[in-house]
Order: structure tokens, then sequence, then C-alpha cells
């Protein structure tokens, strides 16, 4: 059920429309509308699409995309929970006080069914993240190229829905239940897997042993920093929020190194790592910092206990 | 002087500051933390870095708020500090007025 919007009814100052697009005309039409209405009224205006959608988009500007700033969303928001600090904050953060707009396309046709949940609950938590906030953010869905489920989902994460016959209210719209439900156990790693046992007292021990993993399978040394990191931060929230011990499996698939944490821990708060830290306040950065550096962050959590599965370049 | 197993920690005079071995992560938090609270009220404080070998991103954001802390007229001088380091400020603090890097 589709109820027409009139401007009267907008009391929210963050938008999140849906641009529902069948091909490369309905696509520039959307978001060529989008991007110019914000350079008019003198908007800072982001774009965050697919590669080839933003060479499409660079072209349609002309001159005028010297105004924009451009980002290519597969290497910027690989990582779906990157992108609300590392791309959408990030970008509105520096603007401050004035109504910030930004194209941001975080679902293609060639993102895994491994990496898929993460993009709707990111989609999801946009809401959550920036509500009372003066900025608009509008997605573009291919609905020629993507399965219906995701553009189904599209319709629970976004109050607006447009496409070409016009602007609507989504009357599924259900951020929370898209949250939950891909809130899901993640598979248990594979049996080459190397499974480590960790508490306080061996935090160290164990990094140690996945980083000589790590540098054994060919990891770059600029890679090795990163998953260093990665590895320091997830274990040591499982010894001070996660029950004080933990298991961390290593694995590497598809040229990536993935590593799996498991712990007793319930991470309660969904936005937990995807908003920026006080700069004056010292730690609380570590989820933060694995959604900065990895190229996926897989989380199921509850009353159980929680999994993160990660997965970081080799190369 | 001995910080535990794994970060040691002796005081250099010239150029003022801190000579450190090992590694920062959770289990040397409390020692890097005394380290941090024990620099010298110099204008220019020197941090030996090139002995450490890893800083988990607590432990820089430690260092940060001793530099910030610190007030304007003072200099932290980071020397050859672990890439982890780098990697964190990168992310978190990419210009702190009064954090230098020397490599």
């Amino acid at each position: 059920m589709l109820a027409t919007v009139t401007a009267d009814d907008r009391t929210e100052p963050f938008e999140h429309p849906a641009l529902f697009y069948r091909d490369a005309d309905e696509y520039l039409a959307g978001t060529l509308a989008f991007i110019y209405e914000g350079l008019v009224r003198d908007e800072p205006v982001a774009v965050s699409v697919p590669t080839a959608n933003l060479e499409l988009i660079r072209a349609a500007l002309g001159a005028s995309a010297d105004a924009v700033r451009l980002m290519d969303m597969t290497v910027e928001g690989r990582n779906p929970g990157r992108i609300i600090p590392g791309v959408l904050r990030a970008f509105t953060d520096t603007h401050p006080g004035k109504r910030v707009r930004i194209v941001g396309e975080p679902i293609w046709a060639d993102r895994s069914e491994t990496e898929y949940p993460a993009c709707a609950q990111h989609e999801a938590l946009i809401n959550a993240a920036f509500a009372g906030r003066e900025v608009s953010i509008l997605c573009p869905y291919n609905t020629t190229e993507l399965p219906a489920h995701m553009v189904a989902d599209a319709h629970a994460t976004h109050p607006i829905l447009i496409d070409h016959s016009g602007r609507n209210h989504s009357g599924a719209y259900d951020p929370d239940s898209i949250v939950a439900s891909y809130n899901r156990p993640l598979p248990a790693p594979p049996a080459d897997a190397m499974v480590l046992e960790f508490e306080a007292n061996t935090l160290t021990r164990v990094r140690h042993t996945a980083m000589a993993y790590a540098r054994d399978i060919g990891m770059s040394e600029y890679r090795l920093v990163d998953a260093e990191l990665i590895i320091a931060e997830t274990i040591t929230n499982s010894v001070v929020h996660g029950g004080g011990r933990g298991t961390l499996s290593l694995w590497t698939r598809d040229g990536q190194l993935c590593f799996q944490v498991d712990d007793a821990g319930h991470i309660t708060n969904p936005l937990a790592g995807r908003l920026p830290a006080p700069p004056r306040v010292p730690g609380g950065r570590g989820l933060l910092l694995v959604n900065q550096l990895a190229e996926l962050v897989r989380i199921h959590t509850g009353q159980q206990g929680t999994v993160l599965h990660i997965r970081q370049a080799l190369i | 002087m001995p910080l535990g197993r794994l970060l040691w920690a002796a005081h250099s005079a010239d150029p003022t500051g801190w000579w450190c071995v090992g590694e920062v992560d959770f289990t040397t938090r409390d020692e890097w933390s005394a380290v941090l609270g024990e620099l010298p009220r110099a204008s220019d404080v020197h941090l030996d870095l090139s002995q450490v070998r890893f800083i988990d991103a607590h432990g820089t954001s430690l260092l940060v708020a001793a530099a910030q802390d610190a007030g304007a007229d003072r200099r932290f001088v980071l020397h050859h500090p672990p890439a982890a380091m780098l990697r964190v400020l990168q992310q978190f603090w990419p210009s702190v007025p009064t954090i230098e890097v020397a490599r």
C-alpha cells in the first residue's frame, strides 16, 4: 500500500529514500535530480556508488563533477559496516551546520550471499544513525539485476520509495525487523581452520600465533598490520566484554583471510562499531577500527553469545 | 625498568623522554599508562618506539589523550612508531597538533 507524500508531513529532517531504477536512463534521471537540487541549494554533495555507475554519473555531471565528492563504493564501502562511519559520517561531519546530501549505493549484483546480510543491516541502521540530522541519503537499487528479496528488503529499510512512477511512502518500512532477521547463525569454521582458545593471560601469545599463520599463507606486509590490529581488537573485546575468554579460528578462502571469534558476550547496541568515537575519549574504538580495516564483518549476537566473522584481503 | 613480561621502558636524558621495548596490548595497558603518566615536563618529549613491535588502538588512544592534555606549548615526538600505531593515528587522529612523528 503506497501513499502519496506531501511536503506537509515531513517533520523528520533526515531523508532516506530508495531509488528503484531499471536502466541507466532511470539511474541518471533519479540521481542527477537529487545531486543538482543539492548543488542549487549550495548543499555539500557526495556520491558513493559502484565503479561503473560512478563513471556514468561523473560523465553526466561534466564540469559540475568538480563540485561533488565522488567515491567508489566497492572500495570505500566494501565492508558494509564501514559505510556509516567511514563514508557517510566522514562526509557529513566535515560540513557541520549545513544540510548534506549523499547518493549511497551499497548493494550491487556482485555482492555475495555472505556479504548481503551485512548490507541489509547497514541500510536499516542508517535510519537510527542519522535520525534527527539534516542529511539526505538516496540509495539506488537496480531492480533489473538484484534479486526480488533484496528489493523487498529495501521497502523495509527506506521510509520513502522513488521509482519511475513517482515518490511514495513505504507501507513496509520496518528497519528493526531487518536488523533482527539478518542476525543469523554463521557457518562453523571449516575443518582446516586453525583454532585457538584465548583468555586474558594468553591474548598476546594467541595474537602472535595467528600472525605467524597469516605470514605463512603469504599475506602482504601492509595487510599484516591491519590483520594484527583486527585480531588484537576482537580478542581483547572478548576478554573485556565477552565473558573473559573466547575462541579465534582462522582459515583462508578466495584470496581472503577469514577470522571467526566466538565468545559469551551479547552486543546489545546494533550501532556498536558504526559511529565515530569522540576524539578526546580514549578507548571504545575496537569494533570501529575492525569495521574500518576489514573487507567484511558479519555478526551473530544474542543471549547465547557472539560470533564475529571477519574477512581481510591477503594482498 | 621492567614493566611486566612484554613491555620495558627506560628514561632517556638526551633527548628527554622514554625509550620503550616490547608490545602494548591489553596485557600491558597499565604499564603503558604508567609510562605516559611519568613523562618529563620538558617542552619536547621524545618517545623512542623503534623497539616497540605493536601498539593496539587503546594504547594509541592513551598516548593521544596524554598529548592532548599536555598543553599546546608542548610537543610529543614519536621516533619510529610501529606501523599499527600509524594506522590507528591515520584512522582516528590524522592531525594532532602536539604529536610529531619522526621516522
